[in-house]
């Protein structure tokens, strides 16, 4: 039996003495989508790898608490099958000294998936984030791939166990237009067909246009609004996100 | 459309690739240019949109005169940016400086601000006071504090990073700076901002751009002329948003921009309910008050 909701209740992260995250709760639904937005150093990041206790060294999460369908979860356990997570840098997410087509191998061979179903699989995942010709990536070192095509690749892998909920942070922020435009369609597919719940963590208004459902908005480590994505675009209620909003709108002018 | 007069940097049907393949397999030759040609006028700027793997950041290497051509010419005040050696006069260098997407991987971690934009200073051979007055008068241009100028470059935010590798693209005085996603990476606010410090610098400096982007919405209001990766070739565009015939590489980039306002979402009733909580309260909206320390 798959959860049906992940929540962050109270959480309070500190590094040096200083809050950076102060009192964030949110909730996230299979088959929805919720946004998280704000500016870069709002705390957006450290709330999401707070989520499966992937803090970086030096901050502490002070208070707070993660559940899984209203039960509280050992947050370690979560990664991979239950929840997956796709990071903004997705660099250092891969082994330099193995290929492309290794990292799937070995994550598909997690769900006891082998041989000749494996590379089936995971071309398949390969097509569904972009790639033509998944063949000729496979063999490659992550090394030879840019960043964009890195970031697709990690969304490829976390998909590989079939998570019910997938932490996207920054997901489309490296890649272009297009490519974006793919992945976020790819992304509405999951969350319709399959019910995956989504935290779509981002700057980018036009990105929360287009997925998000439900969104929270986050300014100096603090939620400071949250609503249904109509609302956020009509009637912003914060000072900060009607800033940001017009910040975005002027871009459409 | 290309202004008359003498250009600043042309490319003249350049073609150029890579090879691509791993250590023990065939090197493939991949061609990214084909007789590809670019003009840009003293002062101007241009923009050069594409997707990515088009080939816009190659022709912006080959502008920089970090790699040779495998054809074609690039000439600066008409006159070739390498010489047959493929190397290029200090001054030339000089003249063309470039910003890049990524801040973080374009300054050292060990350098503070000053040193970031001092580096390029040290051909003048100025005295420490002076230097530092310059590096002042360069952070003031960006809008970042002179008390800046001690700390880690890298603890300064991604905005304020972006912005110490314009003053240190502008420190030795460019008459082309290159802006490859030079945005990009910023949040939306910082975006804005640093696309109105760039208009401005421009205005006061006389400096060209070429702003290589795949957002067309960053392009309205900033560039003067406009082309577009096209297999392997820029094709200028006469007027990007206008309803003309627009080559497919453009028709798809602007496809591609997402809503700037939410739409339905039909989609997103769930199908057989299995998977939605049974009793999912109507989302309300709550607006939370800033708690006290």
């Amino acid at each position: 039996m798959s959860a049906r909701s992940l929540s962050v209740g109270g959480l309070h992260l500190a590094a040096e003495g200083h809050l950076l995250v102060q009192g964030v709760s949110f909730t996230l639904r299979r088959g929805r989508v919720l946004g998280l937005v704000g500016t870069s150093g709002s705390g957006k990041s450290l709330t999401t790898l707070a989520l499966l206790n992937l803090l970086p060294p030096g901050v502490r999460q002070v208070a707070g608490m993660v559940a899984l369908d209203n039960a509280p979860v050992e947050r370690a356990a979560l990664r991979g099958r239950t929840v997956g997570l796709v990071q903004q840098a997705p660099r250092g997410g891969f082994n330099p000294l193995v290929t492309i087509g290794r990292h799937f191998l070995e994550t598909l061979a997690c769900e006891g998936v082998r041989g000749a179903a494996a590379r089936d699989r995971m071309q398949d995942l390969l097509r569904d984030v972009g790639f033509g010709e998944p063949g000729a990536i496979t063999r490659l070192y992550p090394s030879q791939l840019s960043g964009g095509m890195l970031q697709r690749v990690m969304l490829a892998l976390a998909l590989c166990r079939d998570p019910d909920f997938l932490l996207a942070d920054e997901p489309t922020t490296d890649l272009d237009l297009i490519v974006q435009a793919q992945l976020l369609d790819l992304l509405e597919r999951l969350v319709v067909r399959r019910g995956l719940g989504l935290l779509l963590v981002t700057h980018d208004f036009s990105v929360i246009a287009r997925l998000a459902d439900q969104v929270v908005v986050m300014d100096a480590g603090r939620v400071i609004e949250q609503q249904p994505v109509h609302g956020i675009f009509e009637d912003p209620a914060h000072p900060r996100t009607q800033a940001l909003l017009s910040a975005h709108l002027a871009l459409y002018a | 459309m290309t202004p008359p007069g003498l250009s600043l940097l042309e490319l003249r049907a350049v073609s150029h690739g890579y090879r691509q393949g791993g250590l023990l397999s065939r090197l493939l030759a991949r061609p990214v240019l084909r007789n590809a040609s670019v003009r840009i006028a003293p002062g101007e700027c241009v923009a050069l949109l594409g997707p990515t793997g088009s080939g816009k950041s190659t022709l912006g290497r080959l502008a920089l005169g970090l790699e040779r051509p495998w054809g074609g010419e690039i000439l600066l005040d008409g006159v070739p940016l390498l010489d047959r050696r493929g190397r290029m006069p200090p001054a030339t260098r000089r003249s063309i400086q470039a910003v890049f997407q990524d801040p973080h991987g374009a300054t050292s971690p060990r350098l503070t601000a000053f040193q970031v934009v001092a580096e390029p200073l040290h051909v003048s051979r100025l005295e420490h006071t002076p230097l530092r007055q310059r590096v002042a008068a360069l952070l003031e241009d960006v809008g970042l504090p002179a008390t800046l100028m001690d700390r880690l470059a890298h603890r300064l935010s991604g905005g304020q990073l972006q912005r110490l590798c314009i003053a240190r693209a502008l420190a030795p005085g460019p008459r082309l700076v290159l802006l490859d996603e030079a945005v990009n990476s910023l949040d939306l606010e910082n975006q804005m901002r640093v696309l109105a410090l760039l208009r401005d610098l421009r205005r006061r400096n006389h400096v060209a751009y070429l702003f290589i982007t795949h957002d067309l919405r960053l392009v309205r209001g900033f560039a003067d002329r406009c082309y577009v990766m096209q297999d392997g070739q820029p094709i200028e565009v006469a007027d990007p948003f206008g309803t003309g015939p627009v080559p497919p590489a453009m028709a798809a980039l602007r496809a591609a921009i997402l809503p700037a306002r939410p739409g339905p979402r039909p989609l997103r009733a769930p199908p057989s309910g299995q998977w939605l909580p049974s009793s999912s309260p109507s989302p309300t909206r709550s607006v939370l008050a800033v708690e006290g320390d």
